[in-house]
Parts: C-alpha cells; sequence; structure tokens
C-alpha cells in the first residue's frame, strides 16, 4: 500500500535532482550512479568547512537496533565547538546491517563514494552535489512524522547538498549562523539560542538507489528536550542520535 | 565586531534605552564620568545589576575604573591620531545630536556575562562609514586577564580601532577588521599578551588563505592576521597602517586584499616579495627563532604547524594564495634534492638549515619554479632542514602540487617516469629542469653558500 501521508519536499536552493523514484520495497532498484563526479568548488569547500587531509576520524559511530528500526549514535563533537574546524568530518555509510564509520580525511573523501553522510558539530553533509562525487540526496517530509512513512511517495524528488553559486560562494542556510551551508538535510534542526530538534523525517537515496527513512532524535548527549521545550542548551554538544529505517531493502 | 552598515540616519539604540541587546536595567543607577580632555564620557551604573567596581582608591571622588577607562580612551584616541589615523566620526559629524548628554564619544559599563568583553556598536551611518560608542564590561569578573588595566587596555585599544576603521569603511570583512584592530593594540602596547597570543592562532593555521579565514563566528584566526600587518609595519614603515584604511574607503569587501596588495606596491614592493618574505619570518619563530631575520618578538610567538617531518618529505600538497606550508627534514647527510614532475609556477620554496643550537638560519636557496623542477643542493652536513612553500599571489585557485625533498632514493619517487615525458623533444628523458634559483646537480656545498649569501643579502631590507 502506498503511503498516504501528507509530504511536502524541502528543496534545497539550486536542487541537483540525485534522481526521481517511486519505488516501494517490492520495486526493483536502480542505481543512481556507479561513478564518481567531480566535485565543483574544491578549493572553496576545503577552506570554508575547514577539511584536512592529514586527519582521519576516529569517533564513535555505534549502530543498535529499536524494533524495525536502527539508531545510530555519531560522536560529531569534533573536539568541541571551538575546536570543530582543527578536527576532521566523520563519514558514514548506510549498510544492511547498519550504518558505520568509513575511515577516509576529508579531502580523500571528495573524491570517494565510499560514504554516504558526513557529520561533524550540527552539520550533516550528503555524498554529491556541493558536499561529495556521488549522488546521495534527500527528500524532507515535513508533514509527516516518522512512523507514518512507510513508503516512498510516488514521484519523489531527492535534492543534493547545493551550498555554492556558480562563481563558488557559499550559500549559508537561513539558521542566522555564520558558517552553516544550506545543506539538503537542514530540516533536522533549528536554532532558538540552542540546537532543537525538529523531528522532521527525511528520504534518503543512495547511490545504488536504495532509500531509507531518517530523523535526527538528539544533538546533546543529554538534555534535547530542555533546548527544545525552553531553548536553553543541553550538554554534551554534538552527540547525534540517528533512527532510520530501510524503506526498499 | 563592525557589522552594521546603514544607509539612513535613524540612531541605534544605547545600553541606557534599555532596549539595546546589552543595556542597563531599569533598577540600575546611572553616573558617568569624563576623560581629562573632554573627549570621551564613560556611563557606568552606581547600583543594580549592572553595577561597575566602585573602588576609589585616589579619593577623587569618582570610581577608579570608570575613571581609568575614560583616561585611557583619550589616550589611545591620541596615540591613534599621532599615528596618522583619522578620528571616530562623532555623533555631531552625522547630526545626531548631544548623545548620552555630550559630544563626546560615549562608552558604557554593561554586564556581558561573560559572553563578550565589549564591542563597538554604530549609532548611524552615512554611506559606509558611521559612528557609534562603546560597550565593555562593567566590572570583568571571572574574565581572564591578569588585571584590570590590562583590560582597559586591551578593550580600549581593540575597540575603539574598530570606530576609527568607521570613519573610513564599516564594511571592512572580518580578517581585516579584526586583524588590524589586534595590530593597533600592539602598536599602542608593544607588551599586550592579547596581540602574541593571537599571532599563534594564526601560526597554527598558514596553510589557509589569510583573507579566507574558517566559516563561522569570527574566529581566532582572523584577530590573529594582526601578524601580516605587524610584519608590514616592520617592513614598509609605520605610515602602512592609516594607508591601508585609506585604501579600504570605497571599497567591498572582496576587494580588501586587492587593497591591501595596493598599498604595499604604493610603498616600492609587491605582494609576491612580501608574502614570501612573511613566510620566511613566521618560519623564525619560537623555539625556532634568533638567527634567521624576524620580528623583533619572534620568540614570543609561534612556532609555526608543520605540515609533515621526517628523513624525507614526499607530500601533495594544495597551496592556496596567500597561505604557507611548512614542513621539516632530519637529514642524515650527503645529497639532498628536492623534485617535482608537476607543473608548480607561482609557488616559492626556500630551504632552511638549523644551528647546532636548533635554531632556523636564514634561506639556503629559495626558488621559483615555472614548470617542473628537479633541485639538487649537493652534499650537505647531517641537520634538521625547513622547507617553506608558499603561493604569494592573489590568486582563485590553488596550486596543487606532489613533490619530494631529501636524498636520492627519496626525490627518485617524484622523478618523471621514463615515458612519461612532457616534452616531446627528450625523447622521454626527464625534462631539463626549471626554477629561478636552479642549482644543478652535482655542485659542492660551497657554491650553494655562495647562492645563499646572495638570496640572504637580497632579503635584508627592513624599513624603520
Amino acid at each position: 500500500m502506498r503511503a498516504s501521508a501528507l509530504f511536502f519536499l524541502l528543496a534545497a536552493c539550486g536542487t541537483d535532482k540525485a534522481g526521481d523514484s517511486g519505488s516501494s520495497s517490492n520495486d526493483a532498484v536502480e542505481a543512481v550512479c556507479d561513478q564518481p563526479a567531480e566535485v565543483s568548488c574544491v578549493d572553496q569547500i576545503i577552506l570554508d568547512l575547514s577539511l584536512h587531509d592529514d586527519k582521519i576520524s576516529d569517533a564513535d559511530v555505534d549502530t543498535s537496533t529499536d524494533g524495525d528500526d536502527f539508531v545510530t549514535a555519531v560522536d560529531a563533537s569534533a573536539g568541541g565547538y571551538q575546536n570543530a574546524a582543527n578536527n576532521p568530518w566523520v563519514y558514514v555509510k548506510f549498510t544492511e546491517d547498519g550504518a558505520e564509520r568509513v575511515d577516509i580525511d576529508d579531502e580523500s573523501a571528495l573524491e570517494s563514494m565510499d560514504w554516504d553522510m558526513a557529520l561533524r558539530r550540527f552539520i550533516i553533509r550528503l555524498n554529491g552535489g556541493s558536499s561529495g562525487p556521488s549522488c546521495v540526496g534527500a527528500a524532507s517530509l515535513l508533514e509527516s512524522s516518522y512512523d507514518d512513512v512507510t513508503e516512498v511517495p510516488e514521484g519523489i524528488s531527492y535534492a543534493q547538498d547545493s551550498y555554492y553559486t556558480g562563481d563558488c560562494t557559499i550559500i549559508n542556510d537561513s539558521s542566522g549562523l555564520p558558517g552553516s551551508p544550506q545543506v539538503a538535510l537542514g530540516a533536522w534542526w533549528e536554532y532558538p539560542n540552542c540546537v532543537a530538534t525538529t523531528g522532521v523525517t527525511h528520504l534518503v537515496q543512495l547511490a545504488d538507489g536504495h532509500v531509507l527513512k531518517l530523523t535526527v532524535e538528539q544533538y546533546y548527549g543529554s538534555g534535547q528536550d530542555t533546548c527544545n521545550e525552553t531553548n536553553s542548551p543541553g550538554e554534551d554538544s554534538g552527540q547525534i542520535s540517528l533512527r532510520w529505517a530501510w524503506m526498499t531493502r | 565586531m563592525i557589522a552594521l552598515v546603514l544607509l539612513g540616519l535613524a540612531h541605534a539604540d544605547r545600553p541606557d534605552d534599555g532596549t539595546a541587546q546589552f543595556s542597563f536595567d531599569a533598577a540600575d543607577v546611572l553616573d558617568f564620568v569624563d576623560g581629562p580632555a573632554g573627549a570621551v564620557r564613560v556611563h557606568f551604573s552606581v547600583s543594580g545589576p549592572n553595577v561597575t567596581l566602585l573602588d576609589d582608591g585616589d579619593g577623587d571622588g569618582q570610581p577608579d575604573y570608570p575613571a581609568e577607562v575614560a583616561a585611557t580612551a583619550e589616550d589611545v584616541l591620541a596615540f591613534y591620531s599621532s599615528l596618522g589615523f583619522l578620528p571616530p566620526l562623532s555623533e555631531d559629524d552625522l547630526g545626531l545630536g548631544k548623545l548620552g548628554g555630550s559630544s563626546a564619544f560615549d562608552f558604557y559599563l554593561v554586564d556581558f556575562g561573560g559572553s563578550s568583553d565589549g564591542h563597538f556598536s554604530a549609532d548611524a551611518c552615512a554611506g559606509d562609514v558611521c559612528t557609534g560608542h562603546m560597550i565593555i564590561e562593567n566590572d570583568f569578573v571571572g574574565y581572564g586577564y591578569s588585571s584590570i588595566s590590562e583590560a582597559v587596555t586591551v578593550l580600549t585599544s581593540h575597540e575603539l580601532f574598530h570606530a576609527v576603521q568607521a570613519a573610513y569603511s564599516a564594511g571592512q570583512p572580518p580578517w581585516l577588521s579584526e586583524g588590524t584592530a589586534v595590530w593597533a593594540e600592539h602598536q599602542y602596547d608593544a607588551e599586550v599578551d592579547d596581540f602574541f597570543g593571537f599571532c599563534d592562532a594564526y601560526l597554527r593555521d598558514t596553510g589557509r588563505s589569510i583573507d579566507r579565514p574558517p566559516a563561522g563566528t569570527v574566529t581566532a584566526f582572523s584577530y590573529g592576521t594582526a601578524l601580516f600587518f605587524q610584519f608590514l609595519t616592520e617592513r614598509l614603515g609605520a605610515g602602512v597602517g592609516p594607508d591601508i584604511q585609506l585604501a579600504m574607503e570605497g571599497t567591498d569587501e572582496d576587494e580588501a586584499m586587492a587593497a591591501v596588495v595596493s598599498v604595499i606596491k604604493a610603498h616600492g614592493s609587491s605582494i609576491e616579495e612580501e608574502w614570501a618574505t612573511f613566510t620566511r619570518w613566521n618560519l623564525a619563530t619560537g623555539p625556532l627563532a634568533g638567527e634567521a631575520e624576524s620580528y623583533p618578538f619572534a620568540s614570543r610567538v609561534g612556532p609555526v604547524t608543520q605540515e609533515a617531518s621526517g628523513a624525507s618529505i614526499v607530500d601533495d600538497n594544495r597551496f592556496y594564495p596567500l597561505a604557507a606550508t611548512y614542513y621539516s627534514l632530519d637529514h642524515d647527510g650527503g645529497e639532498l634534492g628536492f623534485e617535482s614532475a608537476e607543473d608548480a609556477s607561482g609557488l616559492v620554496f626556500s630551504l632552511h638549515p638549523t644551528g647546532d643550537d636548533g635554531k632556523v638560519l636564514d634561506p639556503l636557496e629559495v626558488w621559483s619554479p615555472d614548470g617542473p623542477v628537479s633541485l639538487r643542493f649537493g652534499d650537505l652536513p647531517a641537520a634538521r632542514y625547513w622547507l617553506v612553500g608558499s603561493f604569494p599571489q592573489q590568486a582563485e585557485q590553488s596550486v596543487k602540487v606532489a613533490f619530494c625533498l631529501g636524498g636520492p632514493d627519496a626525490t627518485a619517487a617524484c622523478a618523471p617516469e621514463v615515458g612519461d615525458s612532457g616534452d616531446a623533444d627528450t625523447g622521454g628523458a626527464a625534462p631539463e629542469p626549471k626554477g629561478c634559483h636552479h642549482i644543478p646537480a652535482g655542485h659542492t656545498l660551497p657554491a650553494v653558500i655562495l647562492a645563499w649569501g646572495i638570496v640572504a643579502a637580497n632579503s635584508r631590507r627592513r624599513d624603520g
């Protein structure tokens, strides 16, 4: 049965279409891409996002199961807010058995399809468009709860990260926080004086065409509810918890 | 930080309006003290949430802290005037009336609660020049300053320079506005630790273009660019500071570096020469300071962060415009060479020996490739050597180059493969080496030292 929940796509500005699909778990899945594309604005992304070629993150990425869902905890703290620029991003790949860390340095990641998602502090990039050579894209279902999303809506489009203009000027999101690029997965948070989770559900389409649903449950190791309800920052920031499940495997 | 540029003349809120981001509370009882020259007025609370330090050690009937702020601020303004800077625009200049009760420059001492220690806030602007007021911390309780006097010196000299900048252009990018404000601190008080601390922040991240600080809130890197402006002052004279501000008039943020480049040219030099020299001065800092040409305070800052180290260096580095990358090589003695089969045009490298005490010496060789490069420095004694690589010009893109530094085995890894010639005339043999100061293979140490002496003599130019 097709999902009946209403959905609304939050498409990134200057959207690069990663692929259209209306696949369900019973449909054949076609790869979106199988060869890496050249990332534009490499010089700029290295400086703007403080990418490193001599450091590989050893941050914890732990996946457990909760019913039909995977829950992946990613230590995206990167040494704390003040030190984040000096530390590498954490790279993650989604597999049939859960999400796992990919040990790769930031600059090599710009030429690699081996990862799907990169995290540092509150920024989550997907491997495609401005962020990487693959074609991972996302659609944000602003009016559907995570549990209500049981199938991939017909005709849905996936937006890749697209946060550079044609002349490689960075496009920031609307958070008001400087240096926060307008990534395809930006709808998971807002900033009312702390990083509050929105509970938005995203569909993420990987390069092989498979789709997963995903929501970010927490950014703070403790005190996420306090942030969401009172706008006061929680403790242990950058401890991201992802709840996700395959839609097409 | 200056961020507000208004086209109109509607003036911004002030702390005693109770509506500014950092304001006095309705429960505060306010007073003020004027500086000795009447050029500065300091507003403070004698009772209430923002009460300031009320000690009156000299018994003059005024709290010492606000009085010190007023006196120091007037001294700072007089000092900047003596350097040739314009004074901050006054309220009268923009027809705002006597904000704060007089035409004096107003300071407000409010409680930042640890979130900041002070800032210049624009009242109104005409075009891209602005007048404004200063807000600084009311008591500095819980801050890291060693004394109130140190805090007053740092805050007044730094933030008042933002007011000076606003008389030229309030639209300066953070790397320049903050860097020159920290530079100004150092001009006013050469012993202030704030300057040295921020210089260290720059020296930890020299691989980044100086005009491309990390994205995000204004970082220590932007403040640390003060070192470059101090370098220019040492090399080109004290007039470079006011000239840079003049060059900012009518200049967009993204043209700020071009304006700095034009000032360097007007002082008889070039960005290529100054930047390459800057990168070498920066090497001779911290424990490496003492022998090679560098800053008078070289031992108090640095050292630079090295990209790689070892008995040989093999790297594939992205050299950004107006940045620098450092490598250390522990050479066992014998032939030493540098090899790159790639086009390294535009880059400048220098090789520096170290003395017995580990201090870096002036460059043994400086070279500017105009294509693939194959250098042999001859037999060199066992020691630590430093390699500096930079791209000393404004450019849109970085230059990514693979290279090798070390003995014959190490350099062979970077030599063009037979049959991989970029020059059909060579028939597949290694291309003819290129470089401004190329030393043919087989040259002996005395010849290298001679070349070193020539290079060093050419680079020793320091204006008062």
